[in-house]
């Protein structure tokens, strides 16, 4: 008996030895909203940190699609590889389910965290009230940003306002109209703007940061696209209440307006202006040059050699690995002007074609004979940059996209280059100024904004300094030329693609690609056009489609006209 | 105290004694000892009747003097007790198969009495199987148990395993594994030597699995280890050969046919888009020199199959077995030893490239018997093994790398130059994805990795015995601790250029230039990779009541159970959760009451719980109820029917809860940061620091929890030489963990799972066994296995599909959304006719031809579907038979699946990318249309991608017949053995699938069992001829 009970005890103790201790433990040092958010940090560290991680969220606008810039969806580029995804947009396959551009989550995630930071931030006792209100501003504007990125593509999305979704909240959520969304970003920007530091306040590490001129330059875009025929009463939907959506459901001229003060706002501040120097080097220098008075906003990224890996000619091989991803268009080439500024009205197959014409040329396309890392580009049939090999992605065109690369050419190797991705430039405000003053009927004012690009670019300036303008241009004239300048200033900037649609042009977005075939004969070449595709456009095509998991889910989010 | 009691319970059962009866007592035993529940009558009483106790002990006061001593599965005896006061009775068995004791949850019982689902095999059966993993031996064997084995790398070729198939579709559907009670992993159990086990149990119903609670919803595997026997100690010594080889040899096409192929496809990519100046790789010339094979170096012809891979691989197998012991104390201890080769060649030069597996078990399994009623055991085991992988390979599998065109064309490069240097050659230098260096030298040079791990096992318990309290009932406390550590170490050298030289032999110009990499001279230094290990361990502690008593009649047996399991481990996916202990614990409870072995009824159930939910979400109660009706116990079934021994209904309900559903913890929200990531200002490297949201927590993750319902029949006919048992079950998983698909992205932040899919799977299974005894001499068994589980998604929370056939609710779990082939390939005629559906990327003559489900005139991802059977099969059979004559047996398995599709969706099957394979001469013409067997050659897949455009036309039925195991064994008699001077002597020799009949290894050489989703050629399983020999002293 005495016996059994020691046992007992012996096996109790040995059973329930441990039920003293905290049955349960927890990771307690992972980091949690309070940490983020700390009542007690006068310095915001963690909040600060936070909000570094939203920009982190902003579209990459490098080689985006694919492999493929955004651009190669346009007139100016066709994919070097026919299998990349980008051919959904000009092949008259692009879906509900199948696009692949769909930026919605990505933006609602931005928005998300934004809203995250604004409810919370309040708690954060910054000893410095201008830290506080420059995040806040900050905040504001990428929200704008998210927004403008959503609203390009589909019109007008469901507003969430400040509004952090639990998991118990209704997500059926109707969309807003493009008037309301246009609305609301102007007035996140307005916001935004006093809390924001001036660009030419803002220290050397720091850069990448929103400034008071970066949403300046949101603002003027937003008003541009919201003055263009395609939103500006011209949408093209039957059914009214998509179209309300989708654009305003009527036009007014008077919308011009608010682009030409928007731009005069950041013109007044002064801090943005074209780099000094002309021609093909101030112009790449740009690109290359992380900090310059034209660049406004741009997504950052450590010098690297991803674009030369991703875009120069296949012929370079590793250490200097080359996928010339895109392949630039005749159509594009023809788009250059002149050296005097006069329009290009050559032969498309003259070998003599490339020189003679607006310098920026030589810093935008790889063509056949230019130098690169040593030796010349050879893009004639079964030259070593189009050797018609089975199985190897090669020019399709005969060009290839040189802008945002360093010279190389005369290098043996390529070394790490800074490469952020613009997303405002000066130049586009000034051309964003120019069109708004011609639709206006200033058509002189607006000459004064386009000289300014071409002074630049290192075009001539000819009979009365006009730079191949000339003299009494008529305001149908001027459009032509401003849509032109744009075309060649800002290409493979995720421009065209948006521009071609809001001025209505879709016929332009199906006319057929050509490339050049240069078949060698002895010491010289015998070229040929070649039509390379032939793209589908239907107005469907002018907005984007919400993605069918969207809609699928959420039963008050209406789809534009076209799509299912 | 305890007489009191005795006599006390004593008398409320037999109060009704009167007193000119006198009291017999008396002990009944078999051949292994007491048996409890045994009925004893009066014969001219018949109601006057009692049953042994769990000592076997019975005390009956009688007025006549014969009892008839009856018991299931024994010969009924009629004893005379005249004169006698207690008597001593054996029972003889008639009917093995039902006196057997199955092993079920903290407990044995025998199948009589049991009412659950329950399949068992032997130690012995198992050890019919030669593969060093011991899950490879149970397929076949016992029905609700389905593997498929996906590789066969040395030390990793254990099938993966469930029971009663898949029920969940985002948590983990592996069983829960004990081994003497005790938790085990993975790994573990097929780190198992085989020489150790004496029984494994399947648990498959709701009766057997509730004790486990929130464990055992996916069943639970049970193993016992061998103890020792009273007798004078027995030394076993046991060595096994084998012969390992790949259960298909990879075959392609020589540098002929290979070349042939490329120019064919070269050709015909060419045809479409026609280029002025194209050339085809290679010219008539070069095929005439791949044929004739007149220029070695710069036209070679090189069988890497053969090159690379032996014939066979050795595999080693050694045990050294010690048992024996004394009432007082028993023993078991054994070492074992395996040494598994891989089949690649070994080709070192400075660093050992070979790889193999290396396995050292140990055990001692020890009971002592302090007094009557104390006992301890006390277990000490484990594992150290090393698993060894050349670094040869560009991704871990030099397999891959054999079926891949970029690294091993037939005529990629000569192996070695005129000069005895390592060959290399301009084609494989100037192609993109060719960059590797001569693979032979990679298998000289580049060295293995190896990966080490020591397991080591503490089990103890103490059984008091408490019949001084009340008859019957006893306590046992256990204690367990398990302690895994591994660590990994290799030297490498890099296998594209850099590694070690390479030259290329131009037998023109008799010269040589640089290999793989220019203006390198020397072999470079090795470089050390390493993971420093870490340590996994789990401590276990139980105490168990139980209570076994016989009243009569009536039997009760009682079970309580409070057991608590703590475990560390390294978290690879998130470190924040590095060496936080898992805790659980719980309480179990299991009663039963047994009317004469004709009424069974038994409640169970856990309370149990785990520290990984919230508070409040961690405790659930998983009760299950189960009767059981031996409706061949009735008197008039036994007067009538007398050819059937055993007849049982059997049916059982309950709730079962499985923890390991991947929601750990997400019941926290956390922060990540980021360091460096947020790139600001004009410094290259610098970054900030950034912090983002985690996913959302919530509160309410739970367990997911299964409704079982099983009904089974078991029988036994003709003195047990027939006997089966059937089952039908029917369970209902709910609260399955899932990411809602429902909730807008609007929302902006990724969400938590939430409990709330449900899956129904159902099935069926049948065993039937059949032994026969024609003499003395000759014997020969039957057995045959059928197990059927078919599974539906139920519901899942996903959002509308636009077309009703992309939903995966109502489909098998792990469905595979694909195309369906027409049946027919496109033809010129097709590709002209805009009226034919194509794919988005141009249709070619020759491709397959896919159904427009939607009917837009396009072949696009919105023609894809759900449909068809999955990679895990839903029916799995064996058949067992067996015969033995004297000192001589032989047994064969055939086992076999049907319901399940395979292909590798990667480069193995793809023409553009995988070494051309015989199949491929079999390519689409315009002549053999339809008849054809491959898709039109051509330089890149497009849609006959079995990745981009998986289809039907890959995914083909996996169903296979293998002769499994075979066994062939010689027991030596009397005479030999005293001439050598040894008790025993056995010798064996026995295959592991040694055939295997499918229509997946005929097409495209793959072994049936591969996994859906593959990439690239895997390490394929492999069979073995293995010869042995066991000795006794």
């Amino acid at each position: 008996m005495k016996r059994f009970f020691s046992l007992l005890t012996i096996t109790l103790i040995i059973s329930f030895s441990s039920c003293g201790k905290k049955f349960y433990q927890e990771p307690d040092e992972r980091t949690t909203e309070t940490d983020v958010f700390d009542p007690n940090d006068k310095l915001g560290t963690l909040a600060t940190s936070y909000l570094l991680g939203i920009y982190s969220f902003l579209p990459t606008g490098f080689n985006r699609i694919d492999g493929d810039f955004l651009d190669a969806a346009t007139d100016d580029a066709v994919p070097s590889s026919p299998r990349s995804n980008i051919v959904l947009f000009n092949n008259g396959q692009l879906t509900a389910v199948n696009y692949p551009d769909n930026n919605w989550a990505n933006s609602y995630t931005i928005i998300r965290r934004c809203n995250v930071f604004l409810k919370n931030i309040d708690v954060v006792p910054f000893s410095d009230a201008s830290v506080k209100k420059r995040e806040v501003a900050e905040v504001h504007f990428l929200r704008a940003f998210a927004y403008f990125e959503l609203v390009k593509r589909y019109g007008g999305v469901p507003l969430v306002g400040d509004k952090v979704f639990s998991l118990d909240d209704d997500m059926n959520i109707p969309r807003n109209t493009f008037s309301d969304c246009v609305d609301y970003i102007a007035a996140e920007c307005d916001l935004a703007i006093p809390g924001l530091t001036l660009a030419s306040a803002l220290s050397s590490n720091e850069y990448g940061r929103a400034t008071v001129e970066a949403a300046m330059a949101l603002k003027c875009r937003l008003f541009l696209y919201a003055a263009s025929p395609l939103y500006n009463g011209g949408g093209v939907e039957t059914n009214a209440q998509i179209k309300a959506l989708t654009g305003y459901p009527t036009a007014d001229a008077t919308r011009w307006q608010k682009v030409i003060t928007a731009a005069e706002a950041l013109m007044a501040i002064g801090y943005h202006k074209l780099p000094a120097g002309t021609g093909a080097t101030a112009y790449a220098s740009v690109f290359t040059t992380k900090i310059n008075t034209d660049v406004i906003f741009a997504k950052q990224s450590a010098a690297s050699v991803s674009i030369e890996n991703a875009n120069a000619p296949v012929g370079y091989v590793s250490p200097n690995t080359s996928n010339g991803r895109n392949s630039p268009t005749q159509n594009l080439l023809n788009a250059f002007p002149n050296a005097d500024g006069t329009a290009y009205t050559g032969s498309s197959t003259s070998l003599t074609q490339y020189t003679g014409r607006d310098p920026r040329l030589q810093a935008i396309i790889f063509y056949n004979g230019v130098n690169w890392l040593g030796r010349a580009v050879q893009t004639f049939e079964g030259g070593l940059d189009k050797p018609n090999t089975p199985l190897k992605t090669q020019t399709r065109t005969a060009y290839y996209l040189r802008k945002f690369m360093a010279d190389f050419s005369t290098a043996t190797n390529y070394a790490n280059q800074s490469h952020n991705f613009p997303y405002f430039r000066y130049a586009e405000v000034l051309l964003n100024y120019a069109e708004a003053l011609n639709e206006v009927g200033r058509t002189e004012d607006a000459v004064k904004q386009l000289i300014l690009i071409r002074a630049r670019a290192g075009i001539t300036a000819g009979v009365g300094s006009r730079y191949g303008i000339k003299a009494g241009i008529s305001q149908t004239e001027l459009r032509d030329l401003i849509r032109n300048d744009r075309r060649i200033e800002l290409c493979f900037e995720e421009h065209r693609f948006w521009d071609l649609r809001r001025w209505k042009l879709g016929s332009v977005l199906a006319t057929s690609l050509q490339g050049l075939q240069l078949t060698p004969n002895g010491t010289t070449y015998n070229v040929q056009v070649v039509d390379v595709t032939q793209p589908v456009f239907q107005d469907k095509y002018y907005h984007m489609p919400i993605p069918y998991s969207e809609t699928a889910k959420n039963t008050k989010l209406i789809q534009n006209e076209g799509y299912y | 105290m305890k007489r009191y009691i005795y006599t006390f319970l004593a008398m409320l059962c037999f109060v009704n004694a009167i007193a000119q009866t006198r009291p017999i007592t008396g002990v009944i035993k078999d051949a292994n000892g007491s048996l409890p529940g045994v009925t004893v009558i009066e014969k001219q009483n018949p109601s006057n009747g009692t049953q042994t106790d769990a000592e076997g002990k019975f005390k009956l006061n009688v007025k006549s003097n014969i009892l008839v001593v009856r018991f299931i599965g024994y010969a009924t005896q009629e004893i005379s007790v005249q004169k006698l006061n207690s008597v001593n009775i054996t029972l003889k068995e008639v009917q093995k198969d039902l006196n057997e004791v199955v092993v079920v949850g903290y407990g044995q019982q025998r199948k009589v009495s049991l009412t659950g689902a329950v399949s068992a095999i032997s130690g012995a059966d198992i050890r019919q199987s030669p593969s060093p993993s011991l899950q490879n031996a149970l397929a076949g064997r016992i029905t609700g148990f389905s593997s498929e084995q996906r590789g066969g790398q040395p030390g990793k070729d254990g099938a993966s395993f469930n029971i009663r198939g898949v029920s969940s579709y985002t948590g983990n559907n592996n069983p829960l594994i004990l081994v003497d009670d005790i938790e085990f992993t993975y790994e573990q159990f097929s780190q198992l030597n085989a020489n150790e086990i004496a029984s494994v149990s399947i648990l498959k119903d709701a009766s057997t699995t509730a004790i486990y609670g929130i464990k055992g919803a996916n069943g639970v595997v049970l193993v016992t280890t061998v103890r020792g026997k009273v007798g004078k100690p027995q030394i076993t010594f046991l060595s096994e050969y084998g012969l390992n080889q790949p259960t298909r040899r990879p075959k392609y096409l020589d540098s002929y046919g290979a070349a042939t192929v490329v120019r064919t496809a070269q050709i015909n990519s060419n045809a479409i888009n026609p280029n002025p100046s194209f050339v085809p790789t290679f010219s008539e010339a070069d095929l005439q020199a791949f044929k004739d094979g007149t220029d070695p170096y710069g036209h070679p012809n090189n069988n890497w199959t053969d090159l690379l891979l032996k014939q066979f691989a050795p595999q080693w197998r050694a045990n050294f077995d010690v048992t024996g012991g004394t009432e007082k104390a028993k023993y078991f201890v054994s070492l074992g030893y395996l040494d598994q080769g891989g089949q690649f060649k070994d080709y070192s030069a400075d660093l050992d490239s070979r790889t193999y597996y290396k396995r050292y078990n140990y055990r001692s399994n020890v009971d002592l018997s302090i007094n009557k009623n104390l006992d301890v055991r006390f277990d000490l085991f484990g594992a150290i093994d090393e698993t060894a992988l050349n670094n040869a390979s560009v991704d871990g599998n030099l397999f891959s790398d054999l079926s891949r065109f970029n690294e091993t064309a037939p005529y990629n490069y000569p192996v070695y130059n005129p000069n005895g240097s390592l060959g290399y050659s301009v084609w494989q230098r100037s192609g993109t994805d060719r960059s590797n260096n001569n693979i032979i030298g990679r298998l000289m040079y580049d060295g293995s990795g190896h990966n080490y791990s020591n397991n080591i096992n503490l089990a103890s318990s103490v059984i008091q015995k408490l019949g001084f309290i009340t008859k019957g009932l006893s306590v046992k406390g256990t204690l367990a601790y398990r302690n895994l550590y591994s660590y990994y170490r290799g030297l490498t050298r890099p296998t594209s250029g850099t590694g070690f030289l390479s030259y290329i032999y131009d037998p023109k110009t008799n010269t040589y230039s640089f290999g793989a990499r220019d203006n390198f001279y020397r072999l470079s230094v090795p470089s050390l990779t390493y993971t420093p290990g870490s340590t996994n361990s789990s401590l276990t502690m139980q105490a168990i009541l139980n209570y076994d008593r016989s009243f009569g009649k009536h039997h009760v047996t009682g079970l309580f159970l409070y057991n608590q399991n703590s475990k560390t481990a390294a978290n690879t996916s998130n470190t924040d959760y590095n060496f936080i202990p898992e805790n659980f614990k719980g309480y179990t409870t299991r009663l039963s009451y047994n009317y004469n072995n004709k009424y069974l009824l038994e409640i169970s159930g856990a309370y149990n719980g785990t520290d990984r939910f919230a508070a409040g979400r961690r405790f659930g109660l998983f009760p299950a109820v189960s009767a059981g009706w031996n409706i061949g116990e009735e008197e008039l079934f036994k007067k009538h029917v007398k050819f059937v021994d055993l007849l049982k209904l059997r049916g059982s309900y309950g709730l079962v809860g499985v923890d390991n559903t991947g929601g750990v913890y997400s019941y926290l929200q956390s922060y990540t940061s980021a360091s460096g990531t947020g790139l600001f200002g004009t410094a290259t490297n610098l970054g900030y620091t950034t912090v983002t949201e985690g996913t959302l927590p919530n509160n309410e993750v739970t367990w997911e929890k299964e409704r079982k319902l099983d009904i089974g029949l078991d029988f036994g006919i003709i003195n047990g030489k027939l006997t089966g048992a059937l089952d039908y079950f029917n369970n209902n998983r709910y609260d399955i963990l899932t990411t809602r698909g429902t909730v807008s992205a609007v929302f902006g932040q990724t969400l938590p799972s939430v409990n709330l899919g449900k899956t129904n799977n159902k099935g069926f299974e049948a065993e039937l066994n059949f032994n026969n005894k024609i003499n003395n001499n000759w014997s020969y068994q039957i057995r045959g296995t059928y197990s059927l589980a078919k599974n539906k998604i139920v519901f899942k929370d996903e959002p509308v599909p636009l077309y009703p056939y992309q939903a995966q609710t109502g489909q098998p779990i792990g469905s595979a959304l694909k195309y369906t082939w027409t049946g027919e390939f496109y033809t010129a005629a097709d590709i002209a006719d805009p009226s034919v559906p194509k794919p988005t990327i141009t249709g070619r003559p020759g491709d397959p031809k896919y159904k427009d489900l939607n009917g837009d005139g396009v072949i696009d991802a919105s023609d894809m579907s759900y449909f068809g059977n999955t990679n895990i099969p839903t029916t799995t059979y064996g058949i067992t038979l067996g015969t033995s004559y004297k000192g001589l047996s032989f047994t064969v398995l055939f086992q076999g699946v049907t319901g399940v599709v395979a292909s590798a969706q990667g480069a193995v099957t793809s023409n553009a990318a995988s070494n051309a394979q015989p199949i491929y001469l079999d390519h689409w013409t315009p002549e053999l249309g339809n008849s054809a067997k491959y898709p039109q050659l051509y330089t890149s897949a497009l849609s006959q991608s079995p990745r981009d455009y998986y289809s039907s036309f890959w995914a083909i039925s996996a169903a296979y017949i293998r002769l499994k195991t075979a066994e062939i064994a010689y027991t030596f008699g009397p005479k030999t053995l005293q001439a050598l001077h040894v008790k025993g002597l056995r010798v064996y020799t026995n295959g592991y699938n040694l055939l295997t009949w499918s229509n997946l290894d005929k097409l495209y050489n793959l072994d049936p069992e591969v996994l859906e989703s593959t990439g690239t050629q895997p390490y394929p399983p492999t069979r073995i001829i293995n010869f042995g020999f066991n000795v006794t002293f």
